[in-house]
């Protein structure tokens, strides 16, 4: 574990790499595999995501002395649950087809363990800035690997980005990458390739570079 | 162990934060519940539009675009079904098809649909499935084009008591109009939608009838 971070730049900042909640905490998974098939539904869902987080970090922390031990988690899921009604709200009244594409997922922002995680890790007893960096870095460090993910999905399997046609129609498509399966296949490699660089001196040093 | 004051803090938090929170949810929902409501009626009328092979004209799909096609090309009507109970449908001002709703039980809860006929040559000409909760990548595959297609331009008979048999995906034998691919790995879906289809069928046949008649 890192020592607690002092600034709110640090909060930040090791959201995006060195504590990435998807590839080094390993949290948020399913929705990883689930949306990066396309990459505009990707993008969609991790400003979801990335609102929810930083939004439920700082009310949580905001509320952090008042709210009886028993009940923490209760009143957590109440937040967080809450912010992804509104979020659904948004999308069904303003871009209804999103808001069907997208379909369940929306709604099971409230279970991402990316959430709940850090609102019970950090922004139960942290001050309400240090929580909302801290969200707003793990919903970026999140929307990092997704769309990373879904940048290759999308184009080896129906040849486009964002539904804008970039390879030849003569490419044949690679339908795995359409189906849930090729979610799983590219977060290992992804998890691989980010684990291997990260620990790339580990080895050779002895001990962490 | 917690003193009264203790619980009485913890029962006074929980119910002003969940107040708190469930008004402004309910307060979301109710002043965009309008805007929700018309999103609903052109996502309808575009899949009847759909349904009838119409397009508007300008060819892009904007709420407008499809409130006014709506309006220039279909007529709303009303009949009575063998229950009884009134029906609304929708036939085109040009062109012979008629599209019906229908709605049934899923796996999960209500499927809900539009289901178009051609009634001079008693078929089915086409379906969607506008509303379900199915399991996503199983059941929730009935909203796919691939499946929906499989209902397209099929025969209704004129004597079997059931009109057509869902079948294991694959299974479907080329000269047996009344059989159907189901989805693999969703039985209890395609099951409902092989009751959902066959009793909207039985139940519109009489209306289809009259309408079929020069």
């Amino acid at each position: 574990m890192s020592p607690p971070p002092i600034t709110g730049h640090q909060a930040f900042k090791r959201m995006i790499w060195d504590e990435n909640p998807v590839f080094v905490q390993i949290l948020g998974i399913c929705s990883a595999l689930a949306v990066t098939n396309l990459v505009k539904n990707t993008f969609v869902m991790c400003l979801g995501l990335t609102f929810t987080t930083a939004m439920s970090c700082l009310v949580v922390s905001l509320l952090r002395k008042h709210t009886p031990r028993q009940v923490r988690m209760m009143i957590q899921v109440l937040i967080i649950a809450s912010f992804v009604i509104v979020i659904k709200i948004l999308l069904d009244a303003f871009l209804p087809e999103i808001s069907s594409q997208l379909g369940p997922y929306v709604g099971l922002i409230i279970t991402n363990c990316i959430v709940m995680g850090r609102c019970e890790a950090f922004a139960a007893s942290n001050a309400p800035w240090l929580a909302f960096l801290d969200g707003l870095g793990a919903g970026v460090g999140y929307s990092m690997v997704l769309l990373a993910i879904s940048l290759i999905r999308e184009p080896l399997g129906m040849g486009t980005i964002f539904g804008f046609e970039v390879l030849s129609p003569q490419w044949t498509r690679w339908n795995m990458m359409v189906i849930a399966p090729s979610g799983f296949f590219m977060l290992a490699i992804f998890l691989w390739i980010a684990n291997w660089y990260q620990n790339r001196g580990l080895s050779r040093a002895g001990g962490k570079a | 162990m917690t003193g009264v004051a203790e619980k009485t803090h913890i029962f006074v938090f929980t119910l002003i934060v969940t107040a708190f929170f469930g008004f402004i949810v309910s307060g979301m929902d109710f002043l965009l519940k309008e805007r929700k409501e018309m999103n609903a009626l052109v996502a309808d009328q575009r899949v009847i539009l759909q349904l009838f092979g119409l397009k508007p004209q300008n060819q892009e799909w904007t709420g407008e675009s499809i409130l006014g096609t709506f309006a220039q090309n279909v007529i709303v009507a009303s009949a009575t079904d063998p229950a009884l109970q009134t029906v609304s449908y929708f036939r085109q001002k040009q062109g012979r098809l008629i599209v019906f709703p229908f709605s049934g039980r899923g796996f999960w809860d209500t499927i809900k649909g539009y289901i178009a006929f051609d009634a001079e040559n008693r078929k089915i000409a086409g379906v969607d499935f506008t509303k379900h909760n199915e399991t996503p990548g199983l059941g929730g595959r009935i909203s796919e084009q691939s499946f929906k297609a499989r209902f397209a331009d099929r025969k209704i008979s004129n004597t079997a008591k059931t009109f057509f048999n869902i079948v294991p995906e694959g299974s479907a034998r080329p000269d047996h109009n009344e059989e159907i691919d189901g989805l693999t790995g969703a039985t209890e879906t395609s099951r409902a939608v092989e009751t959902l289809i066959n009793d909207a069928i039985r139940n519109y046949l009489p209306i289809l009838e009259k309408e079929a008649k020069p």
